[in-house]
């Protein structure tokens, strides 16, 4: 197995950098530690405007990324350590067990009573380790989360001002169980590199670290602009349905719409706010893309601002 | 030849998943290998590829069913010269 130290802590890069080792066909194991900067990440199939409040993670300087793999809504940042497993896709494709079980065999061996169900590793049902997989005819890539001194309370920030019910079906939802942090379960504190390093130890059997500038950085780059790109992270949103009432200075109306791949497919306006609905339909669902659209159709700035607002969060 | 191809049953004791993605078109012909359609089952991504030459003729399914392991997915037509 080859154990890799990404430095990089920008999400788009290791996002690409992971996707690049998945792509290799050189038949070799990699075992990958990485940490970020704040960042929301959801998972393939999501919808990330039902995940996530776009518009107040964009405000506060949070990206907002979408993943390869399956599953909800991640938070990546300070305190929190990524880890990907890449190797050969086995018989039975879908089997977390056997990545997820080297992890939990070195938590315990922290003195962490950590158990594994081959998605979640969890310690007394509570969870501290969240991990999906994708997987293609040949190779499987599996990441997860390791919380050992994270924001708990980061996520909920950006998930729970959404507006849920505006959005009626459509896209995998994520499953907000309660999570905890490993450092305060240690018998014996440690800081975060040395628990790092502690798991690289144990999972890849080794204390010797690649680096990504031991690979093809040009490719990987490659794969960072797909990562930054709104065509992947709102453009491959799943087909999905809202309807909402938006009440402004200007007016209210029950506005509905259904969007596929990123699309305003169509959408209607009830109510005595001035929406020009013909304007939107068809129109990317991409932040700035609608305020501009509508202050294009000589709606007041604001208003469109609000608009944007709204259809992006149900708020 | 017109054949039906059904939801294969991607892991043992899977009921069903989800067609999250549709990745070639209806009318489109097709290499064995190429990947068709991709679905999500307990927070994994599995890309499902042709398994012979075929033209896809229609889908069977939308994006976000959940379909049976068994289902139908999409019409094909197979065999052809």
């Amino acid at each position: 197995m080859i154990a890799v130290r990404v430095k990089s802590r920008d999400t788009a890069f290791d996002l690409g950098f992971e996707e690049y080792l998945f792509s290799l066909d050189t038949g070799d194991d990699f075992f990958v530690l990485w940490t970020d900067d704040p960042a929301v990440v959801v998972g393939r199939f999501q919808n990330v405007f039902r995940e996530t409040d776009v518009p107040l993670a964009l405000r506060r300087g949070v990206g907002v990324f979408r993943r390869i793999t399956g599953g909800g809504a991640v938070w990546h940042g300070a305190g929190n350590l990524n880890y990907t497993f890449i190797s050969d896709r086995t018989a039975d494709g879908a089997d977390g067990v056997r990545f997820t079980r080297p992890v939990a065999d070195a938590l315990r061996r922290l003195g962490v009573p950590a158990e594994t169900d081959g998605s979640d590793v969890t310690v007394r049902g509570v969870k501290v380790s969240g991990s999906a997989r994708a997987s293609s005819a040949k190779r499987t890539i599996h990441h997860g989360t390791l919380l050992f001194d994270a924001d708990l309370s980061a996520l909920s920030l950006f998930t729970s001002s959404v507006v849920d019910g505006a959005f009626l079906k459509g896209g995998v939802p994520s499953r907000r169980t309660e999570a905890a942090n490993i450092a305060p379960l240690l018998t014996a504190p440690v800081t975060f590199d040395e628990f790092a390093s502690f798991i690289g130890e144990s999972v890849a059997g080794t204390d010797t670290y690649l680096t990504e500038d031991d690979f093809d950085l040009a490719a990987a780059l490659a794969n960072r602009e797909k990562y930054l790109s709104p065509g992947w992270t709102y453009g491959e949103n799943p087909r999905f349905e809202f309807s909402g009432v938006l009440a402004a200075e200007e007016g209210t109306a029950r506005i509905s719409y259904r969007s596929r791949r990123g699309v305003v497919d169509s959408i209607e306006s009830d109510g005595d706010l001035p929406i020009p609905t013909d304007a939107l339909a068809g129109l990317k669902l991409s932040p700035g893309e609608i305020a501009r659209t509508l202050a294009g159709a000589g709606v007041a700035r604001r208003l469109a601002e609000r608009v944007e607002e709204f259809l992006l969060t149900g708020k | 030849m017109k054949i039906t191809v059904m939801m294969p049953e991607l892991k043992k004791g899977m009921k069903s998943a989800v067609l999250c993605r549709w990745c070639v078109e209806e009318g489109q012909k097709i290499e064995k290998g190429t990947e068709v359609f991709e679905t999500e089952t307990e927070k994994a991504v599995s890309a499902v590829e042709a398994e012979e030459d075929m033209t896809v003729l229609r889908f069977l399914a939308e994006e976000g069913d959940e379909v049976a392991v068994g289902g139908p997915l999409f019409e094909a037509e197979v065999g052809e010269k």
